[in-house]
């Protein structure tokens, strides 16, 4: 690169409560459109909004999370435009008081931490969805109301893979606090993208462009670096950059034109007039402060120092609260080996969920059962290779580890007695190989220990198998 | 004795006696509606099927002791911006001219709560923009004293039609005055609640920061009982005030002797009609007569607040309205093919001249380049008047002077000037401004024998001061008699 | 005079989606909204540097609701005073 990039991103994370910032239609809603609405959510004349005091206690969780100072007073504000998934004809947000200010997360890149800045979160409501036909569109409303949070970062990101970092992380750090499902996939969680560029030493910023539709962390990242060529070969020709938003095209990679921006939008914000201002004292910041649980950051420190695990497996452990989640359980709660689970839910586990592109949530392994067929292995029961079929089944079945083991048949017989009778016995049907194995033949162990397994029709302890063979052969 | 002539307290007196039938009172009164209200033109929407039904439920309960209900076979009037559950509500505009809401304004199941009758939807200035009921899309309303003049506005209907004893009371919105202009044009009683006493949820917003809903009755008792029932905290509305329930009729007889009383000066000096100076002077004596005192204040910022009010409630209207798209409910440009043109011709052709000029003016003020130097020295304003009303309330309990700059003026008179218009609202903006309860009782007649109306500010949630003062005043003047003359000749 | 032309009529007028029909109607609206912009610079001579704007007419802070979900609209009734709508939706002409 022949100049320097900045990068900020606007975030927006749908908040997880039961009822709509306003009103009280519910926030979870099926597939039927407009059905879950009240008259807030159609904007019918004379309705009035009231806001949620759980999506406020979300949004100020997400805050402290971020490292942001708190506002003592906050405000609604109105931001007026006219679009049919808008029903008011204005969204309610926040301007001039938002909750949160000033915080940062910090992101590993090379090794090296890297601090990005987060320049405010503030409430909002959602809009509705419009789908576009031919020569017209359908408007569904039932997401109109949802509260969001919209997390604007500083221009603080210099690389599209610091962009990938930042999402990762801020998605961790959300999921964590609990108030949102951060599914992009879902909607839950989108980002929108402001990029530039600049000759190095400068210090003003370069004209930018918007990135939209990146539906993907993957496509952010994708988008940046076309976009990020695609200014660099118009500067290099001395050309200049439009301010303008521009749309990321999956299929192509590259990204598309969708509007020169002509001055800033004229939005009229000023004071939501229905609402009243939110005190928010120290009382209540402590009060959510003592619900934010141990953040990706401090668990991976745990990790690192407590449990001695490689950085490298306490960073893939935290990047998923249900991850770290289940691994903790294990740990703490059955006792497991800290680096063996790791070992298993990094690696089984997290292979076998992006191979069928679920969950933890959705398959049947349970931190007890996993810790159980681990601790099966350790003291021989099963073998290794056993255990990946084990694992299989108490992914798609669950079940107590020990009698999957049973039911599979798998039990290795340990037990010395019943061994030496095996051996006995293939030895007295065998003389031919005794007397090969004497001659030096080492080969001939092969086939006794292979009789011998035929015979325990696989169940054998392998292992002790061999001790027994050796010291009979050598009675003989 | 005539159905017409009795108050809300008769009524529910009469019922509760059974001396009369819900359903004889209720229809007595959709006669006199179908025989004068094509003149008046206070009535929107005639509920007529509606209430018949219900009285006549009302009569069987009647009938068996089980009356429960503060306005049990009361019949009532609403202005047309208050929403009521399946019944035409249209703002007096084209936009809303098949509107059916699909819920009740907190005020309305309050009302029918009671046990009220709703008779129908009083007429009003589009969307609550005027002071003259000539921007009604649908049709004037004329003032029952002299048909030649406005009834005032917005709320014009209502106070016409509780003025020709159509209803006996009717509620109205007032955001710069439109309940206690119409009131005092049309020789009744009108109050504006302290902001946040009476919940703005199913009021059509006009102006969110003023708006608020109050009675219009013939007599200062049924005032205040109306606004027992309306008032109240209401969990759907952010803007409503917790726990402030107060019985109004509770000492509303009090003596007035050592009550102190400010007049403003800037309320009787230049731009007040003389013969409306003259009624409120003598106003005055009637207060001292009574024990009080009263003395000439100033307000050196009442000159500023047309600016300020117009300012402000433009900008919040234009945003209000916004809403109104042809997408949801309300009117729809035909034929459009692009989105841009059916907003921009629903907007056009749905609204009515003043209502745009006040979204254009309002968006003006809130664009880029214009908040500062127009929205927020608007909202500075009104800390201003704030402050010097606040402090006179430090010294005394009420404030007095006129509602209105003139008497009921021509239909037609004044429509073509707007600002000559908008600065007639400058003795009832202040009460909106600061969020003060203010009334309007009839204090006297002009040459033409058109009402005066004299104006009672109290300060905040001071409801029960005011009315104590209106009542007292109202024993000593008022304009029963003549206003039974004025039904009389109207039937 | 102040700063109301019929350029920024226009331009408000697009602001507010409102089809200002004509330019005769452009005009009028210029004129009115001139004369009482023009009547508004009054506030301008008053020292207001010191005083704070009062956005809300009561002394009010923190009114929420408790989340709690209540049933919603039947698709019926949110659609009821619809004059277009589609497979359930609220249909409108395409947007550009």
């Amino acid at each position: 690169m022949h100049f320097e990039t900045v990068i900020g991103l606007e975030v927006h994370v749908e908040l997880k409560t039961e009822s709509k910032m306003f009103s009280d239609a519910p926030a979870h809603y099926g597939q039927a459109p407009n059905t879950s609405l009240s008259v807030v959510d159609l904007g019918y004349p004379g309705t009035l909004p009231v806001p949620n005091k759980e999506a406020i206690n979300y949004a100020m969780k997400a805050a402290m999370a971020l490292n942001m100072d708190i506002a003592d007073v906050t405000n609604f504000d109105r931001k007026n435009y006219f679009y049919p998934d808008n029903p008011t004809a204005y969204q309610i947000s926040q301007m001039d008081d938002p909750i949160g200010q000033n915080g940062y997360i910090d992101i590993e890149v090379d090794g090296e931490t890297r601090r990005i800045g987060i320049t405010r979160l503030h409430l909002e409501e959602d809009a509705g969805k419009s789908t576009h036909k031919d020569d017209y569109s359908l408007v569904d409303l039932n997401r109109q109301g949802t509260p969001l949070v919209e997390i604007v970062s500083e221009p603080d990101i210099r690389t599209p893979e610091e962009a990938y970092k930042y999402l990762e992380k801020l998605k961790a750090i959300i999921q964590y606090t609990g108030v949102s499902d951060v599914k992009m996939e879902e909607g839950s969680l989108r980002c929108d993208a402001n990029i530039s560029l600049r000759p190095y030493g400068q210090e003003a910023f370069g004209t930018k462009a918007e990135l939209k539709n990146l539906n993907s962390f993957n496509f952010v990242r994708r988008g940046l670096e076309h976009e990020q060529i695609r200014q660099e070969k118009i500067l290099l020709k001395g050309g200049e950059i439009e301010q303008e938003t521009r749309r990321y095209d999956e299929k192509t990679g590259e990204t598309i034109l969708m509007r020169v921006k002509e001055g800033s939008d004229d939005y009229r914000y000023f004071p939501e007039p229905d609402l009243v201002g939110i005190h928010i004292d120290d009382e209540w910041k402590e009060s959510i402060r003592q619900t934010i649980p141990l953040l990706p950051d401090a668990l991976k420190k745990k990790y690192v120092e407590e449990y001695k695990l490689p950085e490298y497996d306490a960073e893939i452990l935290t990047l998923r609260k249900e991850t770290s989640d289940f691994f903790n359980e294990m740990v703490e709660n059955h006792g497991a080996d800290a680096k063996l689970a790791s070992n298993w839910v990094m690696g089984n586990v997290n292979e076998y969920l992006n191979k069928n592109q679920v969950e933890l949530a959705d398959v049947e392994l349970t931190p007890k059962n996993l810790t159980d067929m681990i601790a099966l292995i350790e003291d021989g029961t099963i073998s290794s290779k056993q255990a990946k079929k084990v694992f299989t089944e108490l992914v798609k079945n669950g079940g107590d580890a020990r009698k999957v083991v049973k039911d599979l048949g798998m039990e290795q017989i340990s037990d010395p007695a019943v061994l030496t009778e095996m051996v006995t016995e293939v030895l007295d049907d065998n003389p031919q190989s005794i007397d090969d194995y004497k001659n030096g033949k080492d080969r001939a162990i092969g086939f006794l220990v292979g009789q011998i397994m035929k015979k325990s029709k696989g169940q054998a302890n392998p292992k002790l198998v061999n001790e027994i063979l050796i010291e009979e052969i050598g009675k003989r | 004795m005539n159905i017409y002539e009795l108050t809300v307290e008769e009524l529910y007196e009469k019922i509760a006696q059974k001396e009369m039938k819900p359903s004889e009172v209720v229809g007595a009164l959709f006669e006199d509606i179908e025989k004068i209200d094509d003149t008046l033109g206070s009535f929107l929407f005639v509920n007529k099927e509606n209430a018949l039904k219900q009285a006549e439920h009302l009569d069987e309960l009647q009938a068996q002791d089980k009356m429960e209900g503060e306005l049990f076979g009361v019949p009532m009037g609403i202005k047309d911006n208050i929403v009521t559950k399946d019944v035409l509500t249209t703002c007096a505009s084209r936009m809303l001219e098949d509107f059916h809401p699909i819920y009740d304004a907190t005020v309305m199941e309050k009302l029918n709560g009671e046990s009220s009758v709703l008779m129908g939807k009083n007429n009003m200035d589009e969307f609550a923009m005027g002071g003259s009921n000539e921007t009604s899309y649908f049709k004037n309303v004329r003032n029952p004293w002299d048909t030649d003049a406005v009834p005032g506005g917005s709320s014009g209907g209502s106070a016409a039609a509780v003025a020709a004893g159509l209803v006996p009371y009717s509620l109205g919105s007032d955001t710069g005055g439109s309940v206690r202009q119409p009131a005092s044009f049309c020789g009744v009683v009108g109050m504006k609640p302290t902001y946040g006493r009476v919940s703005r949820y199913g009021l059509v917003a006009f102006a969110s920061s003023l708006d608020q809903i109050g009675p219009i009755t013939r007599n200062v008792r049924d005032n205040a009982k109306i606004l027992n029932i309306i008032s109240g905290t209401n969990h759907r509305d952010a803007t409503s005030m917790p726990d402030v329930d107060q019985d109004f009729l509770e000492g509303i007889d009090a003596d007035l002797s050592g009550k102190k009383i400010a007049v403003p000066e800037e309320f009787l000096g230049e731009g007040i009609d003389q013969e409306v100076t003259d009624a409120v002077e003598k106003a005055i004596k009637t207060f001292e007569d009574m024990g009080a005192t009263v003395d000439r204040v100033s307000f050196p910022h009442i000159k500023y607040v047309v600016s300020a009010y117009y300012l402000i409630a433009s900008s919040e209207a234009s945003s209000n309205l916004a809403r109104f798209d042809g997408i949801r409910y309300g009117y729809r440009a035909e034929g459009t093919k692009t989105l841009e043109e059916l907003y921009r011709k629903t907007r056009a052709e749905g609204f009515g001249e003043e209502v745009k000029r006040r979204i254009l003016l309002g968006t003006f003020v809130l664009s880029a380049g214009h908040y500062d130097q127009y929205y927020i020295r608007a909202q500075k304003l009104r800390s201003k008047l704030e402050e010097d009303m606040l402090k006179t309330f430090e010294d005394y309990d009420l404030i007095i002077g006129p509602t209105t700059t003139s008497a009921a003026y021509d239909i037609g008179e004044k429509i073509d000037d707007k600002l000559r218009m908008y600065k007639d609202d400058i003795l009832t903006i202040p009460a909106n401004l600061t969020g003060m309860p203010s009334i309007s009782i009839p204090c006297g007649l002009s040459g033409k024998k058109r009402p005066i109306g004299l104006q009672i500010i109290g300060n905040h949630f001071e409801e029960s001061k005011v009315y104590n003062a209106a009542y007292k005043f109202e024993e000593k003047y008022n304009l029963h008699e003549e206003l039974k003359e004025v039904q009389k000749e109207l039937r | 005079m102040s700063e109301i032309t019929t350029d920024v009529v226009k331009h408000v007028a697009n602001l507010a989606r409102i089809d200002v029909q004509s330019e005769e109607k452009a005009e009028e609206f210029t004129k009115e909204l001139d004369a009482i912009v023009d009547y508004a610079k009054q506030l301008d001579e008053l020292p207001l540097s010191e005083t704070e704007p009062m956005f809300h007419a009561l002394d009010l802070t923190n009114v929420m609701r408790e989340d709690e979900a209540s049933e919603p609209l039947s698709q019926d009734e949110a659609l009821s005073n619809s004059k277009s709508t589609e497979d359930g939706q609220f249909k409108v002409p395409k947007m550009l």
